[in-house]
Parts: structure tokens; sequence; C-alpha cells
């Protein structure tokens, strides 16, 4: 025993970057270190800096399709999308699987939602060169659009994905509609939010570009409205004119 | 090993039935902000518990009678468990609830996010209950009688339906 | 309301939580308060558990496992209520202890490789003393991290006993039959909480520089 104690000690916890190489290349590892509970904190810290950086880059790539300042609005709006939907939404995965008798550590699940939005904005980050090439081709607007929500899903697929595996190993009870109840909550919050900071990817033709556009409605009233139009119940005489089309 | 043999929650049970209080104040506390009216902050909780207490006693009654009820303190117990998982799921769902509701121009969005988060904390919390109630049986083992079942989900769907219509009827009376 | 007003709310509250926070923690760096002003619904809880003052989670297992066992055939074998405090005290000094390691251990100059690379470097230099130091301090840092694996495995060892001792006062309540057998596992789970007290002289030695070998009480590995 005592000769056990001299051999090799254990790394100590790495720092960030390493932490990030971890999280790309070896997520069971860092699930590991996760359910150990071992620095959760600078998990924590390391993976919202991550999340923050990522986005930026991702938000200045979406602002180049419109160029000049929208690069600086979309780069600082995305971290802060993110952020404020994983900040609001996290606690829900804790507490509905301690409702129904998941036991676990709020501090642990936090990190591992983290973890898991960190691992999705990197692939994000990867996506990048394809958002330039849209733009390099002049890919027009709407397939341009589809194109980002395609990378969004499969990026959002692969968090889910490492969120479903963290929570799994544990095998409690509830964990299915925890991480249920999670997506849900997550896709309500983040819906309104990107709603309401909205635009991100500006058409060029789009006049000047504004930081956020005005809140006449959220996203749930938009589509509350649109269903009464689509019975054709409507509250005001015509719609406003939009823009031109590219 | 059976969920009896486990302290219910990560947190301390008097902590998880105290957010069982506090849950459905905030809840009402959001109705409050939009409506300028701090009535559903005492009406909320007035409903969750007054509710519970006069419904829990006919679940008692005919589980009971139907031959399946676990000992009476038993399933005081179970109603505490059920209770602080509401008030666990709550609290999680609170800051999601208050974003949704108060960025939102129209009262319908406001109404459906309170409504929408008291309904799932009250289905996990009556799903828990029909958990905790199992587990305390007095034959775990085997297979729940069908008469068991049927009384459980006949309560739940009535002590929930009085509960939604009273909760809707304030809400709608004080956001509209 | 806007989301711009809903922003300022949240940082205004998430300034009130930085400031119970400070208070309950007593210090807490700008950074830290930062953190939580503007992530507190994320980092907060990272903060309240480091400063739970006199709570930990072991701790309170403990106490709640000795409580469901005393209102079960187990209550004959248990400690009485002064030691309950006392293993409680012991437990919540380790855990903290191991809090403070991971902390102390987690920072870049307390990292093994980086030293032995300095050591390295002052050898290639020829500064033969300063190399000397430094291997000691790659030695105590092999110690520190040993320490550390040691606290986590000897909690992780309570851990499963208290669990062990919860599910056992169930089983001694259909069966009161078995209690006197039970009263093994909890002369192991206060034996294990008491050997606690090696680690931390084992402790007390390494930081005052005394290269005694940790050695745990007879009949434990």
């Amino acid at each position: 025993m005592i000769a056990a104690m001299e051999t090799t000690p254990a790394p100590a916890p790495r720092p960030a970057l390493a932490m990030i190489d971890l999280l790309l290349r070896d997520r069971e590892a860092m699930l590991a270190r996760i359910r150990r509970g071992a620095d959760l904190a600078a998990i924590m810290r390391t993976m919202i800096a991550t999340i923050a950086v990522t986005m930026a880059i991702v938000g200045a790539a979406l602002g180049s399709y419109r160029g000049g300042v929208q690069i600086a609005y979309a780069a600082a709006k995305l971290p802060l999308v993110l952020l404020g939907t994983a900040a609001l939404s996290a606690p829900a995965l804790s507490a509905i699987g301690a409702a129904l008798g998941r036991r676990s550590r709020l501090t642990a699940d936090l990190a591992l939602v983290m973890a898991a939005l960190a691992f999705g904005a990197l692939l994000l980050v990867a996506c990048t060169p394809l958002i330039m090439l849209g733009r390099s081709v002049d890919l027009d607007y709407h397939r341009m659009i589809l194109a980002v929500v395609a990378m969004f899903a499969v990026s959002g697929g692969a968090a889910l994905r490492m969120i479903c595996r963290g929570v799994a190993l544990e095998a409690a009870p509830g964990w299915r509609t925890a991480v249920a109840g999670l997506c849900v909550v997550f896709s309500l919050v983040g819906g309104q939010l990107a709603w309401a900071l909205r635009p991100y990817l500006l058409r060029p033709r789009a006049p000047e570009p504004m930081f956020v556009r005005d809140a006449r409605d959220s996203l749930f009233d938009s589509i509350t409205g649109s269903m009464r139009s689509a019975r054709g119940i409507y509250v005001r005489d015509a719609a406003p004119l939009g823009e031109r089309g590219p | 090993m059976s969920v009896a043999t486990q302290a219910p929650f990560p947190v301390s049970r008097g902590l998880a039935i105290a957010l069982a209080a506090a849950g459905p104040v905030a809840v009402g506390g959001i109705l409050a902000a939009r409506a300028h009216d701090a009535s559903p902050m005492l009406a909320a909780p007035a409903i969750v518990f007054g509710v519970v207490a006069a419904t829990g006693p006919a679940l008692y009654i005919a589980t009971a009678a139907a031959g399946n009820a676990p000992p009476l303190a038993a399933v005081i117990r179970a109603f505490g468990v059920a209770l602080g998982a509401f008030g666990l799921a709550l609290a999680g769902l609170l800051l999601p609830a208050a974003f949704l509701s108060l960025s939102a121009v129209s009262a319908a969005t406001t109404l459906t996010a309170t409504t929408g988060t008291v309904a799932i904390a009250g289905y996990l919390g009556l799903r828990r209950l029909a958990t905790e109630l199992k587990a305390q049986s007095p034959d775990p083992g085997i297979q729940p009688s069908l008469a068991g079942g049927l009384v459980f989900l006949v309560w739940a769907v009535a002590t929930a339906a009085i509960a939604g219509r009273l909760w809707w009827d304030l809400a709608v009376e004080v956001v509209s | 309301m806007s989301v711009a007003s809903l922003g300022v709310g949240y940082i205004a509250l998430g300034a009130v939580i930085s400031l119970v926070i400070a208070g309950l923690k007593r210090r807490m760096s700008p950074g830290e308060a930062l953190w939580i002003v503007g992530l507190w619904p994320l980092y907060a809880p990272m903060s309240f558990a480091h400063a739970g003052a006199g709570e930990n989670h072991r701790e309170a297992e403990l106490v709640a496992a000795l409580a469901r066992a005393k209102a079960s055939p187990l209550a004959a074998v248990l400690p009485d209520p002064e030691s309950v405090r006392l293993l409680g005290a012991r437990l919540r000094e380790a855990c903290a202890r191991l809090v403070d390691l991971d902390e102390v251990l987690a920072r870049p100059d307390f990292d093994p490789a980086t030293v032995t690379q300095r050591a390295t470097e002052l050898s290639a230099r020829g500064a033969a003393a300063a190399a000397a130091t430094a291997q000691l301090r790659v030695r105590t840092l092999g110690q520190l991290h040993a320490l550390r694996e040691r606290y986590r495995r000897e909690l992780d060892e309570v851990g499963e006993l208290i669990a062990q001792l919860v599910t056992q006062a169930e089983l001694v309540r259909l069966q009161p039959a078995i209690a006197h057998a039970s009263g093994e596992l909890v002369r192991e789970l206060v034996a294990r909480v008491e050997g606690l007290g090696e680690l931390f002289a084992y402790q007390a030695a390494i930081e005052t520089g005394d290269s005694a070998e940790y050695a745990p009480g007879a009949g434990r590995s």
C-alpha cells in the first residue's frame, strides 16, 4: 500500500485548452470526471468561456452574410442567446429528475449540460467554413437559412446525445423524463430568446442593420397570430409592408 | 433497493416541502406581475394545499376499500414526498416560466406558460405519488391490482381536473 | 416587459445572490462575484456547494442514516449522540479538506509535470540547489495528490457504508433477528470515520515537511 502511495501521482486538473481537447477527443472521460465531481467549478468556467468564444465566432460568420456592423452584432448576440438559454433551462434537468426520484447533484448536472452545449458549440464552429462557403457562392437567403438550421440541428443533436449518455450512466429513475423536460424547456426558452434578439443572418439587401428588431411580439404571440390568421381571424386591416425579397 | 430505503430527494425533505409552499406563491407572483394584482400569490398555494387536503382522504378510503392500501402513515408520507416532488419540479421550471411570461406581449402566452408549469409540476407530483404508494403497498413485489390502479387513476384525474379548473379560473380572471 | 428590462432584473438578482453568497463564504474574489452576477442560475449552485458552512452531503447522509437506524432494532448497536456529533464533525472536516485539496491542486503552479520540467531546466542550467528544491516540491506534490486520492477513496467507502446502513436498517425492521449481526456494519462505519483522523495527521506531516509515510491503523489497507 505504501509503495502504491509513492507511484506516479494522479495528474493535476488540466488547463482549459486541455479540457476542451478532452471534450472533443474523449467525451466518456469528460463524463466520468463530471460524475466524479472533480473540479466542477473549473469545468463550468471553461465550458462557459468556450461557449462564449465559439458562439461569437459562429455569430460573426452568420453576420458576414450581410457584412459590416452585422458581424459584430451577431457575434455579440449569439453567445447571449445560448448562455442565457442555458442559464434559464439547465436547472430543469435536476429539478424534474429529483421530483421523480433521481438522486443527482445539481452542480454535476449543470456541468454536464454546459459541457454538452460547449461540445455542440464547438461542432458549430467546425461548420463555419460552410457558412463562409455559402456566402462566397452567394447562396440565396432562404437556402442559407435552411443550411444554418441544419447545422444547428446536427450540433444540437450531438449535445443532446452527450446529455443522454451522461444521465443514462446513472440508470436512475425518471432520467428519460428529465431529459425530455430539459429539451422542451430549452426549446421554448431558446426559441423565445433567439426571437427576441433577432436578426442574425440578415439578407444583403435589407435596410440598415439594427442590433435587435423592435419587439412587437414574442415568438409565441407570433405563432398564435399566424394560427389565427390561418383561420381567417385578423386583428389589423393589413400587414405592414415588408422589405423587398432578395 | 426500493425507493423506500433511500431519502426521497437529494435535498432535505423540509426544503422540498418548503418549495412546494413557495413554488405556487412564485408562480402566482408571475401572474401578479403581469396583472398588477397580488391575489394569485395567496390563491395559488391555497389551491394546491386545499385540493390535496380535500381529496387526499378519498384516495386512502378508496384504495383501502379496494384492498390495496398501504398503512395510513405510509400514505401520509407518500403525500409528503409527492408534495416535495411538486415543489422541486416547480423550482426548476420557475425561471423559464417567468422569462416566457414576462417577455411575452399577449396575456395568452403568460397564461400558457404559467399553466403549463403548474401542470407539468402537478403531473410529476402525481407520478411520484403513484411510485411511492406502489413502493409502500403491502406486497410491492406482486403486480398491483387492476382495481387499485383504476382507483388511483380516477382519483388523479379528478384531483387534477379540480385543481386545474380552480387555477384556470383564477388565472383567466386575473390576467384578462 | 422587454428583454432588456428582464436582463436588468436578472443582473440585479444576480447581484443580490452574489452578496448573499459572499456573506456565507465571508470571502469571495471579484472574479467569482462577476461569474455569479452574470450567470447565477449556473454558477451560484457551484458557490453554494463550497459555501455551505458546516454542512455537506456526506455529513447529512451520515446523520440521516443514523437517525433512520435509530428508529429500527439497530438502535441498540448505534453510537451515542455525542459520538455521532463527533463523527459528523470529522466527516465534515474530511470533506472540507478534500475540497481545499482540489482547489489547491488545480492551480497551474501545483502541476507536478510543470514543476518536474522546471527542475530539469534548473539542473541543465547548473543550478543544483534550486533543482534539488524543485525536486523536493515534486515529491511533496506527489504526496498531496496521493493524499487527495486517499481522501476520495475513504469518503467513497464511507458513503457506501452509509448507504448499506440505511438498507440494513430497513431489512432489520422486517427481520429483527438479524439486528445483532448488523453491529459489525456499524462498527466498520464508525472505524472508517474515526480513521479519517489518521489522514489529518498525515496531511499535517506533509505540510510541515515531515517525510513520514502514511501508515493507517491495523486491519485497514
